[in-house]
């Protein structure tokens, strides 16, 4: 059986080269055109190209969304657009719309992926959706994990199931908090997120919800993790990871996470301690994580977070450049303040994140610094652990 | 069962079923052929199913057969020639109506060959082997007995000629049979007044589709002619079917003179029209219309008369003093004859009052889908969503659709709708049940659902998950789905996608502007569903987040009427959870009632009644059925909107939402 897909979002392209790197079997990104996260920086034309160009590179696939409800408007150029997508090297669109399904199974070679916003949450929809054209269907993240292997059992279609990252509180697609609250369109790449605001309750007109605790329609992130040997098992064909406007640390954090603990159940056929796990993707997540609906309802500790978004606990602070294997000097781009004299974790691909303890830090003209303030400045320090271009540091 | 019909508003397009004429001699035709033949499209109907049959049994080896024609006469005669030929015994049984009408042509032609037959009155029995000769027969009786040996000189490859005495009447009908013959490879060729088969080529083409029928066709011609709206499609133009000059008697709108000798199934219809022309109509050659499944000139000056159509026979013909409307309340028989029942339907859209079309099922016989395609064309059809058995009732006379949330399985709200009750009581008042079933299910829910459906199968459905298709797909029952997800509907190209699937009906968003709702009917001429007044769900959550939150938070209130408040926001936003999660509606009340005229082609005008009072619900559809039916102006209905003290919005009536980045202000 075909190995299951790790699939990646990336919100340009050097998140898209950090996803690859650190071992997403495939990423997914937003183009200029009906793509429904318009906050992220999506990708034009020729950067689609060179990421996909890359992607092919180390043998990986880039997914292009076409997941808004169009509107009139929307379906001007529809076909050019998708023949630019093409020829850009794209593998697969991912959409909701069954008017871009069917183009582009009609005038491209490309694959059609049902977004979630179409809410399949049965193997007749996945059946529907297949008789359309599609290729995969992304499952609706109101799927149990017994739903999943059931309709995963009963259909021939690729499936792709959400294992990571925040969640829509409401059925995917289906929301209109903010097209009402606020005249941005959701379904458009508009999403104001008004889920997430603090409400009062109010019966007959009168406060009723606890001052000391706000209510709020939003829901835990989802965090999945343990129920990979179980998606394997079943046949999934691809564990999604969301974010697109995410930074490339949550991306490289929680990629090189899964890909070893997919990697350790192929080998070994079970998981060692899933506990390693979590705890690595908590240094990328900043919201609290649930199950969703993994393993059916919730329990409000489950699922009520405190709402306050907490940051990651791991301050990431710079992107190896190059390490001097003479020198043993290693040099970084900096991302944010960071001073010398500590214990440093790193972060590289296929690896466990380890640590490296440092001393002076230098600039690029070798002078000693206490801290390194500037945004992207370069910062030499010696370390005997070799590093390798593109590690993290945190 | 009979049909009822109140208001009438076509507005679409209808495509009739295929021609029962040519459907009976395609099937005819591919016992001339060695190869099997495909016909395409044959047409859905009794008569049709009689031939299909009659053709495997004559097929068999055995040389004493039984062919039960039902109640088709076509089958009858077109057949009993190769019947006859090819077996020793031969009964023909059916109903007693088809034995009544001429078989005289026959009769004659086996006295002549001295073989032996009884008559009965349900019942043709030959006991004998007909002969290959030179054939006789006169002209003016039907032309089916004339289809029915050329049938027969085909099958043998006989050079036999047939030679008609007196003129021919139904020449098209022959002209039918002859274009036929010719697609399976006989040619005939007409020398005076003989027919004679000149050539035998192999056959050209292995598959036919069947033009559209002219006959059925006409009901619907004759109602657009009256009422405008109504476009019948992929009627083929070079047809020889003689009822396609239904186009040019409609042509002028005004009364006319018309001989109906070749185009007489056109008779039932022709006098309707004639009724509802202001002015006398004359129409000619009528007198076989005794002869038909009933008598049709008895049946149907009987029943027009009922409603004072000013109608007079004479001789061969009948002169018609029509006038533009009638009114009143009338029960018309059908007299077990389709033609009959379609024409007074068309004639009922013309009557202010209630009429009652008795034993439509009557229409099985030619054109079973007649009364599903007329519904089809009605629009503006009041629908409003059901919670309780009290709305349904008390709503009653102002609603032609009820849309029954069926608990359990609806989108929102735990309601004690007894489903059975509610709709055996649209079935009684004339309204049209919609169950709905527009929650999205999961895989371990699907058999729930799936027996549901199959359980009232027979009625239309709303859904919102696309899985369910499936399930109507399978049963054939596409045609009872209105896809009613209309968050996701916005621009013509999806709804035409969905259309395209076969569905009855699809919702469009209330989040587009009406220009574009018009627009994406213009492109598509789709059936849609539309919500003009009444709540909108904004959110839609699995999650139970209410009682989390109370758990959580140890709270102790109850559930019941629940909103919520944003800070910065000034209105209330209700709230609701039952077990299948959390339900967030807009502030505010949609009513779209100024836009109400530009809404005509709107095929389901939807009323959401949820948290309204029944008589505020009462109010609200009178109000907007006065407007529709401009007995009040649109400013007098907003006024009377204003006056109900509800919060009303038009929402997105007006301006689209936005979405892209640089217009977002942050």
């Amino acid at each position: 059986m075909k190995r299951i897909e790790l699939l990646s979002p990336a919100g340009d392209l050097e998140r898209l080269k950090y996803a690859i790197r650190y071992g997403a079997d495939a990423v997914y990104i937003g183009g200029k055109h009906l793509s429904l996260r318009s906050m992220a920086s999506n990708f034009t034309i020729s950067d689609i190209k060179e990421g996909c160009d890359f992607a092919h590179k180390h043998n990986a696939k880039v997914y292009v969304t076409c997941n808004i409800v169009m509107h009139e408007e929307d379906l001007n150029n529809l076909v050019d657009y998708l023949k630019d997508l093409e020829d850009a090297g794209v593998d697969a669109v991912i959409a909701s719309s069954p008017t871009i399904i069917k183009l582009v199974k009609e005038v491209t070679k490309m694959e059609a992926h049902v977004s979630t916003q179409q809410s399949v949450t049965n193997s007749l929809g996945v059946k529907f959706f297949a008789s359309l054209g599609a290729d995969r269907v992304v499952l609706a993240r109101e799927c149990s994990i017994d739903n999943i292997k059931e309709i995963a059992s009963k259909t021939n279609t690729e499936l792709e199931v959400f294992v990571e990252g925040a969640m829509c509180a409401g059925v995917s697609g289906r929301c209109m908090l903010s097209n009402i609250m606020t005249n941005r369109d959701a379904n458009r790449g508009g999403c104001a997120q008004s889920c997430r605001w603090n409400y009062d309750i109010l019966q007959n007109g009168q406060k009723i919800s606890n001052n000391s605790f706000d209510f709020s329609l939003a829901s835990a992130d989802l965090n999945a993790i343990e129920f990979i040997p179980q998606l394997i098992d079943a046949g999934v064909a691809s564990l999604k990871v969301e974010g697109r406007m995410k930074s490339l640390h949550y991306i490289a954090t929680i990629i090189n996470t899964y890909r070893r603990c997919i990697d350790e159940y192929y080998q070994n056929k079970s998981i060692h301690d899933f506990n390693v796990y979590k705890n690595n993707l908590s240094k990328g997540e900043n919201r609290e994580v649930s199950h969703g609906f993994f393993k059916g309802a919730l329990t409000p500790n489950e699922e009520i977070y405190n709402h306050g978004i907490s940051q990651p606990n791991h301050d990431f602070v710079g992107i190896v450049l190059d390490y001097d294997n003479n020198t043993n000097i290693v040099t970084i781009e900096q991302r944010n303040v960071f001073s010398g004299n500590r214990e440093i974790e790193v972060l590289s691909p296929y690896m466990s994140p380890y640590k490296v303890k440092i001393k002076a830090i230098y600039d690029k003209d070798g002078n000693v610094i206490e801290s390194a303030r500037n945004a992207q400045m370069i910062v030499r320090f010696y370390s005997e652990t070799p590093l390798k271009e593109f590690d993290l540091i945190r | 069962m009979d049909k009822i019909i109140t208001t009438y508003k076509p507005i679409g397009s209808v495509k009739v079923n295929a021609s029962k004429s040519y459907g009976h001699r395609y099937l005819i035709a591919s016992l001339l052929c060695d190869e099997n033949i495909n016909i395409n499209n044959l047409p859905n109907s009794e008569d049709i199913f009689a031939t299909k049959e009659a053709i495997n049994i004559i097929k068999s080896k055995q040389e004493s057969i039984t062919i039960n024609v039902n109640q088709s006469g076509s089958t009858l005669r077109m057949l009993l020639p190769i019947a006859c030929y090819t077996h020793k015994h031969v009964k023909f049984a059916g109903d007693k109506s088809i034995f009544v009408r001429p078989l005289n042509v026959y009769e004659n032609l086996l006295n002549k060959q001295g073989i032996k037959f009884i008559k009965n009155d349900d019942s043709f029995e030959v006991f004998d082997s007909l002969k290959i000769v030179d054939y006789e027969i006169d002209g003016d009786v039907s032309s089916q007995f004339i289809s029915g040996l050329l049938f027969l000189l085909a099958f043998a490859k006989s050079k036999n000629s047939i030679k008609i005495n007196k003129s021919i009447v139904s020449n098209n009908y022959i002209d039918m049979t002859l274009k036929v013959l010719n697609d399976v490879g006989y040619t005939f060729k007409k020398d005076h007044n003989s027919y004679k088969l000149v050539d035998i080529s192999p056959i050209k083409q292995k598959s036919f589709d069947i033009e559209l029928d002219y006959s059925n066709a006409s009901n619907f011609i004759v109602l657009n002619a009256l009422k405008e709206n109504v476009k019948v499609n992929d009627l083929p133009s070079d047809s020889l079917q003689g009822d396609k000059v239904i186009l040019d008697i409609v042509k002028s709108k005004k009364p006319f003179n018309v001989d109906i000798v070749n185009s007489i199934d056109l008779g039932p219809i022709l006098f309707v029209y004639a009724s509802c022309l202001n002015g006398v109509s004359h129409i000619s050659g009528i007198s076989r219309l005794q002869d038909k499944e009933s008598n049709r000139l008895l049946a149907m000056t009987n029943e027009l008369s009922k409603a004072g159509v000013d109608i007079k026979v004479q001789g061969d013909g009948v002169t018609i003093n029509g006038k533009s409307s009638y009114e009143g309340d009338y029960v018309f028989e059908t007299y077990n004859d389709h033609r009959v029942a379609m024409a007074l339907t068309i004639f009922s859209t013309m009557i202010k009052g209630r009429s009652t079309i008795k034993n439509i099922e009557c229409v099985n016989k030619s054109y079973p889908n007649f009364f599903k395609d007329f519904d089809n064309l009605n629009s503006n059809k009041m629908t409003l969503s059901i919670y309780k058995q009290s709305t349904l009732e008390e709503c009653s006379s102002l609603i032609d659709v009820a849309y029954l949330n069926v608990p359990k399985y609806s989108y929102v709200y735990e309601n004690d709708l007894d489903i059975d009750k509610a709709i055996k009581y649209c079935l009684n008042h004339n309204i049209e049940p919609i169950l709905t079933i527009t929650r999205v299910y999961l895989e371990n829910e699907v058999e729930d659902i799936k027996s549901f459906i199959n359980k009232y199968k027979d009625y239309k459905f709303a859904i919102s998950d696309l899985g369910l298709l499936e399930i109507f797909k399978e049963s054939g029952l596409i045609n009872n789905v209105i896809y009613d997800s209309p968050i996701m509907m916005c621009n013509s190209s999806d709804l035409g996608l969905y259309a395209s699937l076969g569905v009855n009906a699809v919702s469009m968003s209330n989040e587009i502007p009406i220009s574009d709702i018009i627009n994406a009917y213009r492109i598509t001429s789709s059936n849609i569903f539309y919500q003009v007044f009444g709540r909108k769900l904004m959110f839609y959550s699995r999650r139970k987040l209410l009682s989390l939150y109370k758990e959580h938070s140890s709270s102790s209130f109850s559930l019941d009427n629940l909103s919520l408040r944003e800070e910065k926001r000034n209105y209330e936003i209700p709230i609701y959870e039952n077990e299948y999660g959390l339900y967030c509606f807009r502030h505010y009340h949609i009513s779209l009632l100024k836009e109400i005229h530009n809404l005509r082609f709107i095929k389901y005008i939807f009323f959401e009644s949820l948290t309204l009072t029944d008589e505020i619900i009462k109010e609200v559809l009178t109000i907007y059925r006065n407007a529709i039916d401009k007995q009040i102006s649109i400013e007098q209905g907003l006024e009377s909107i204003s006056k109900l003290d509800l919060e009303i919005d038009d929402g997105f009536a007006y301006s689209d939402t936005i979405h892209q980045k640089e217009k977002i202000v942050q």
